[in-house]
This record gives structure tokens, sequence and C-alpha cells, in this order.
């Protein structure tokens, strides 16, 4: 059994470690390296001008302060809107619950993409095409349904008897909610920020229809414009853009993560 | 003392996301585009491309104050997407730098506005073909800036390793002479000619004219368009082939890797590329290089690339400076800036390519910006679903086909079957 998880651990480790080890190992390589015949695994002389040219090249910071702004943001909607819907739709009871819970997920169904060409005629009807704000309330809905359902999970393991002695002690649904059941769901809420974030981050569809012109791009639009057309492109810098781009998700997760292990024991002790 | 802490970072998260919510509602909501600003929509990649582009904006912007433009940099997929929505809601750019296949679609929904009237005194000056790939139903759809050909490049130091005599680019090369040619510089250890196979459908497509190929019938009446795979129109598939699985003069692992690092490395004798290529040899290597002659063969040296062009979306509400703008864009000297930049592409304009000569005296240089009268229309540009079938069928079954999997038989019949179902 020890044999079979030390395997497991160690081909799951290389599945997702190699493609990160090529990425680092490319945005360090000359340009003949990079589509060289002769296998380089890690170049013997490490080039860093590839990070300067991805540094240099043009657009990019904006595009890197745009994607945080609009990352964070959305992930802060998010996680805000989510608690109290998660709230109320795991304490109903009967057929509220189960339909609400369906029709949520349902619309996980279809791709982003059939509802895209729609929502720009709207919005450009609305005047909220090419705006940040609009790019921020699309981020909020395509994120809401799964952090739904992820909190949902969180806010039925409170126990049933923390939320029961609240009410005796005569607070309101909103002081239970606020004062009881908000604080019991950290972790969750922290899952959901993060999923949020790195969602939205990542995501290229909606910046690259919603948000035009130079000054709106984010940083999966302008890592797209390092590849040219038929196969070409600077492989080089975008290898060492990816590198860069990774790294705000990176630390957000280090850091939240521990919070979020803290919070799960403080939660286990309690109950 | 628990409770008061839970009560403290509650409303912490529900101040920061009160805060949230109200900055980003007050996030001022702009327009698509400011008052009277052209916007100028081009996906150019490489730095020096998008350096010239810059300049030729500055400099517009200097001299008409009153008619300032504006540069927007994307993708090639972003400009697709930001084009086909933009036409539906009205918010396309004033002028797109694209290329005449994929803008044809727009042309055929009337998207783009019809510059031949105000290009007339071009006319004489661009190559008839390039003319008519660039125009549907007789309305120009965009002014062509750039034409890419596919030309043999040798490794002089290579040929003259081997003891091979590098024919000059003014002799005749057919496609049997370009096949004995890679044979000849073939050796134990290295490939003798290395081909782009990754999109091996093009060009084919585009030298299809060196060898009579037609490959479709009725392409005028749009969707009865005909496939047609006949000897000539195998013949560029059946011969790369052979050099892969015959001669062994290539490689088949350029279905997934491009020749061009072996060639710049120094272990490719015969790259087989487009001349765009050309700077990026000066730049990235110092290996002695050489254009061998335009490949001919039973249909002449014409061939049918598409071309890149400057269109003017026909949405536009400044459709008058949209096009003084592309005749700016379009003066010999700045044709010349720009297709220096990207890498050696021929100008669209007679007037261009004298430029380009005029500037970059190198004998590879002055031999490419000659061969702008060997061109021809593209007949298959035009049939609708081509594109589909290329990326569907023809370039997989393709790259099959020069990996051993499947025979030129199979590979007709697939493709054949492949159209078919399409149509």
């Amino acid at each position: 059994m020890k044999t079979l998880r030390v395997i497991g651990t160690v081909f799951f480790t290389i599945f997702f470690g190699l493609p990160l080890f090529w990425l680092v190992s490319t945005s360090l390589k000359q340009e003949l390296q990079i589509g060289s015949s002769d296998l380089i695994w890690f170049p013997t002389k490490p080039d860093w001008a590839n990070y300067s040219e991805a540094v240099n090249r043009s657009g990019i910071l904006v595009a890197a302060w745009n994607s945080l702004w609009i990352s964070t943001v959305s992930a802060f909607i998010t996680t805000a809107v989510t608690a109290p819907a998660a709230y109320l739709v795991a304490q109903s009871k009967g057929w509220f619950s189960k339909v609400a819970t369906g029709w949520v997920l349902s619309s996980q169904v279809f791709p982003s993409i059939l509802t895209v060409f729609p929502l720009f005629l709207i919005y450009v009807k609305i005047g909220l095409f090419n705006t940040f704000t609009g790019a921020i309330i699309l981020y909020v809905i395509f994120n809401l349904p799964f952090s739904l359902w992820l909190q949902r999970g969180f806010v039925k393991n409170v126990p049933t008897e923390i939320l029961e002695a609240g009410r005796i002690d005569g607070a309101s649904g909103l002081k239970v909610l606020r004062y009881v059941v908000l604080p019991l769901i950290l972790p969750g809420s922290i899952v959901v920020f993060i999923y949020a974030f790195i969602n939205t981050w990542n995501n290229f569809l909606v910046a690259t229809v919603f948000l035009q012109g130079n000054e709106k791009q984010t940083l999966t639009t302008q890592l797209a414009r390092f590849i040219g057309t038929e196969g070409l492109g600077l492989f080089g810098p975008f290898a060492a853009a990816t590198v860069l781009s990774v790294i705000p998700t990176l630390l957000l997760f280090i850091v939240l993560q521990r919070k979020f292990t803290a919070n799960l024991v403080a939660g286990a002790v309690k109950s | 003392m628990k409770q008061s802490r839970f009560n403290a970072k509650a409303k912490l998260l529900s101040l920061a996301a009160i805060g949230a919510i109200s900055i980003a509602t007050l996030v001022p909501v702009q327009s698509a585009s400011a008052a009277q600003e052209l916007r100028f929509m081009s996906w150019a990649w490489q730095e020096p491309h998008i350096a010239v582009l810059k300049n030729l904006v500055a400099q517009w912007n200097k001299a008409n104050p009153s008619i300032p433009v504006k540069l927007e940099l994307v993708d090639e997929e972003g400009l697709y997407t930001q084009l086909s929505t933009g036409f539906l809601a009205g918010t396309a750019p004033d002028v797109i730098d694209t290329e005449a296949a994929a803008a044809l679609q727009y042309a055929k929904s009337g998207y783009l506005y019809n510059l031949a009237p105000d290009f007339r005194y071009l006319q004489k000056e661009i190559n008839p073909g390039i003319w008519t790939t660039a125009s549907y139903k007789a309305k120009l759809f965009g002014a062509p800036w750039m034409i890419e050909q596919y030309i043999p490049v040798a490794n002089v130091d290579l040929f003259k390793k081997l003891g091979v005599a590098v024919p000059k680019p003014t002799d005749t090369l057919t496609w049997d002479d370009l096949r004995a040619l890679a044979k000849k510089v073939t050796t134990a250890d290295m490939s003798g000619i290395g081909v782009g196979l990754g999109s091996a459908a093009k060009l084919t497509m585009v030298m299809g004219p060196t060898v009579g190929a037609k490959y479709f019938t009725g392409v005028t009446t749009g969707a009865k368009a005909r496939l047609i795979q006949g000897d000539a129109e195998l013949q560029i598939v059946k011969t790369i082939n052979d050099m892969i699985q015959v001669d062994k003069s290539m490689s088949s692992k350029y279905v997934s890797t491009s020749p061009q690092t072996d060639f710049l490395n120094g272990k490719l004798p015969i790259w087989f590329t487009k001349n765009s290529l050309a700077n990026t040899i000066d730049l990235q290597s110092d290996i002695k290089y050489q254009y061998l002659p335009m490949i001919s063969g039973s249909g002449g040296a014409a061939q049918a690339p598409t071309a890149g062009i400057y269109a003017v979306s026909a949405q536009s509400k400044q459709t008058k400076n949209s096009v003084k703008f592309v005749k700016f864009l379009m003066e010999a000297q700045n044709l010349a800036q720009t297709n220096i930049a990207v890498g050696g592409s021929i100008p669209g304009t007679a007037s261009g390519q004298a430029a380009v000569k005029a500037l970059k005296k190198d004998a590879n240089w002055q031999f490419t910006m000659s061969q702008g009268a060997n061109l021809t229309t593209a007949p298959f540009l035009f049939v609708p679903q081509w594109e589909a079938w290329k990326g569907s069928f023809q370039n997989p079954q393709a790259k099959l086909l020069y990996t051993g999997k499947i025979t030129l038989d199979e590979y007709k019949k697939a493709i054949t079957n492949g159209w078919n179902g399409l149509r």
C-alpha cells in the first residue's frame, strides 16, 4: 500500500511538475535552443534575456495590473455574495433548496462561449462593454455557481446545535449569519476566494471579447500576443512571461493555504 | 474573547466585500472608443513590426492632428473574435490589419468598405492576381500590403563542405530538380531539406499553380465547388512524401517541429520556407545563406499566396479618413519599412518593392523583391468551407501521410470524403 502511495505521488509530481519544469527551462533558453532537435533539459548557461524582453514588452505591466485588479475585486464580490446565498440554500428545506441548487448547477452545463455573443450585444446596448465593471460582473456570474456549491458544503457542516443556540439567544437570521455562520465558514470563504481569483486570473474568453484596446488588456490576452501566426512566436519571452504570471497566484495560494489549514484545524477543535 | 475575534473578522470581511463592490461599481463606464479617434487594429506580434507601426501612427498623428489614430494590438485569435463580435454590435475598429483569406468572410457579409474606387491609382502597381485575391465581386476589400512566397534557402557553407554547387537564383529549378538536390546534400546524420509540415496544406495550395493544380471546380458558384484530386493536385504532396519515405532526404519530425532551428544551427542544407523569414536568418544566425531559384513546374513559377491587407470597416463613421490613413500606410516608403520589419515579405505595390530594393542591397533581398510578378490569384481562398476542410482534413491527413501512417491513396480518399461530408 505504502509503495503504491509512493508510486502514485511520484507519478503525480512528474505529471504536473514536468511541464512546469519545462516552462522554466524554456524561459532560460536562447532562441536557437528552444526549437532544437537536441533535447536540452536545462541550459548550461541560463539566459535571463527572455525575462527582460517579457517585462519590457509594451503593455505587459499594465495588463498585469489589470489582471490583479479585476481578479481581486471579482474574488471579493464572489466570496461576499456566495456566503449568504449558500447559507440560505443550505438552510432552506424542501423544494426551494433543491430547485435553487439544481438551477445554479445546471447553468454550469452550458459552455461559456454559448452565452458570450448574446451577452456581448446586451453589454454594448447598456454601456458595459469595454469596462472593468462589466468584466467584473461577468466574472462574478461565471464564478458563482461552483462557488455556491462549494460554500454550501461548508455551511452544511456547521452543527445545527450552534445555529439553534444562536436563535434561542434571540438572534435574528441575519445576526446568526453574521456572528455565527460567517466566522465558522471562513475556511470555505478562503477556498472560494482562491477559486474565484485563479479562475478570473486565467480567463481568456471574457477578456478577449469584452475588454478591447491596449489599456484594457489582461495578462492572458497579452500572453497570447507572444504567439504569431502559423506556429511562429517569441517562445522564450512567452515562457518567461508565463512564469512571471504564475507567481501572484502561487503566492496567493501559499499565503492563504496556510490560513486555510489553520482555520480547518480550529473548526475541528470546536466541533 | 473568541466571539469578539469572530465579530471583528466578520466585520472586516463584510467591510472588505462592501468596499470591493463599491469601488468596482464606481469605475466609470467608458465608451468603446473616444470620439473622432480612428481605431487601427493589428495582429502584429514581432517587436520590429510593432515598432514600425507605432512610428507610422506617430508620424500620422503629428501630420494630421484632426484625425488621430490609435493603434490597438491583439493576438490572431483575438482579432477575429473582436471582429466577429464587433461587426455584429457596431464596435469594430475603423482600420484593420488582417489577411485576405480570413477577411473574405467579412467582405461577403458586407462588413468591409469597398476600397476599389479610392485605390484605382495603385491598381497598375499591384499584381492582378493579388488584386483579385483581395477582392470579392469586383469590390476591393483590402489594400494588399504584404505578400509571402515559398522559396528554398541554401546554407552555402554546408553545400561547400559537401562539395555540391549551389544553384544560382536565376537558374531554373523544377520540383524534380529540388528533390534531386535534396538527395545530394543528404548525409547519414543530416537530412538534406526541411519543410515546415505542421501546416503543409498551405504550401501545397499556394504552390499548386506551379504544377497546374486546380483543386476545385465551380469556385465562382460558391457552395457547389467540387474538389479535384488528380495527378497535378497530388504532385506536391507526393514529392514531399517521396523525399521523406523514399529518398530519406527529409525528416518526418518536421510534422511537429520547425526546420528553422536546424537551419539556423547549421544542421540543415536546404530550408524550404517563406521569404518573410529572411530577416530571421540575418538576425539569429551568422550562417551564409543564399536563395535557390523559385520552384517552377509544368504550370510555371507563379504562386498563389494570400495577402496581408489593410481593410476599412464599412460601419466606420469615418470611412474617408480611414481610407486616407490606409493610403498613408500604402505609401512606398512606409510599405518598405513595414515589410522589412516583418522579415522580408514582398510589399503589395511595385513602388514598395522598389523602395525595399533601394534600402536593402543584399543579393537575397534584391532577388525576393524581384519576384512580385511571380504571383497569381488563389481561387481556393474563395471556396466556402475551404479553411474548415484544410484544418479538419487536409492538414491532419497530410501529417499522417508524412509520418508513414497512411498511403497516398488513403490520403486522397480521406480528404475527398472529408470534403464531401462538409459540402
